[in-house]
């Protein structure tokens, strides 16, 4: 399997992904393949001169949203493929996941209880619940067989 | 991520975790933390150095603690950075284990 994501169009080569306000990458499904994703998605951000809180924002949800998409979306030996999408606008930045896995909607996934106890405590579910307190909305819908999730991350106003 | 082994005595073993806990490094350590934490003490894991917390790294400091606490002992986080001190907010995680904001305070924590 391919770790290193493919450009769709950050890598022309001629144009700074500075200066684009809308990126993408496509990646093979695959944990490390997600990494390296993040990496690129990172780097786009800092050269965009978006602002730290917004970078760890959008680097959250993707971990934690494409990541649920790899461990729990695919039967195993499938090769999906995920195609992420960042859009940059003054007051926030737009993380679009799209992918050939089973269908999940995790807006409609349940806040996770809060335990009284050690011995009570659940030890997963709460990935979705932590992304609901970093962004501003999550929309989510299937387009052509495929899940479509937004996630918008609102930018600080600068003075 | 790396982890560093700071202390290993019969009464304490105190780690580090530098670096992002996120899922490809969740699958590289968890297992030399629990091994590390197994040696029948109280456990510090300090996270001063932890700029990224994903859930399954929640994951991994929950599963220390529940460890631990079957066998009687208590865990310790310290000095994390505020993004990470609200995730551990944000998931009740600062409710199960006790947070500290440094060694020495942490072994207060675990004498009383």
């Amino acid at each position: 399997m391919n770790a290193e994501p493919s450009h769709a169009h950050a890598a022309s080569g001629e144009r700074s992904p500075s200066a684009d306000p809308h990126w993408s990458v496509t990646f093979p499904s695959g944990v490390e393949s997600l990494a390296a994703t993040r990496e690129r998605v990172r780097q786009h951000l800092h050269r965009s001169a978006v602002d730290d809180a917004v970078i760890y924002a959008i680097d959250f949800a993707l971990e934690e949203l494409a990541g649920n998409t790899l461990r729990y979306g695919y039967e195993a030996g499938d090769e999906g493929v995920i195609r992420v999408e960042i859009a940059l606008a003054p007051s926030l930045v737009q993380l679009t996941i799209t992918d050939d896995a089973r269908p999940f909607d995790p807006t409609l996934h349940p806040e996770p209880n809060r335990p009284q106890t050690l011995g009570d405590a659940q030890i997963g579910g709460h990935g979705i619940s932590m992304v609901r307190r970093l962004v501003r909305a999550m929309r989510y819908r299937q387009e052509a067989g495929r899940n479509r999730l937004e996630v918008d991350v609102a930018r600080a106003p600068r003075c | 991520m790396e982890l560093v082994i700071q202390e290993q005595s019969k009464a304490l073993t105190r780690l580090a975790l530098k670096g992002r806990l996120d899922t490809v490094s969740v699958d590289r350590i968890e297992t030399r933390v629990n091994a590390a934490l197994a040696g029948g003490t109280h456990g510090i894991i300090d996270l001063s150095e932890v700029t990224f917390l994903a859930s399954l790294g929640i994951r991994l400091l929950l599963n220390a603690a529940k460890m631990l606490d079957r066998r009687g002992y208590k865990l310790v986080l310290v000095a994390p950075q505020p993004v990470i001190e609200q995730a551990l907010r944000h998931t009740s995680l600062d409710e199960l284990i006790p947070v500290a904001p440094d060694v020495d305070a942490a072994l207060a924590l675990l004498r009383s």
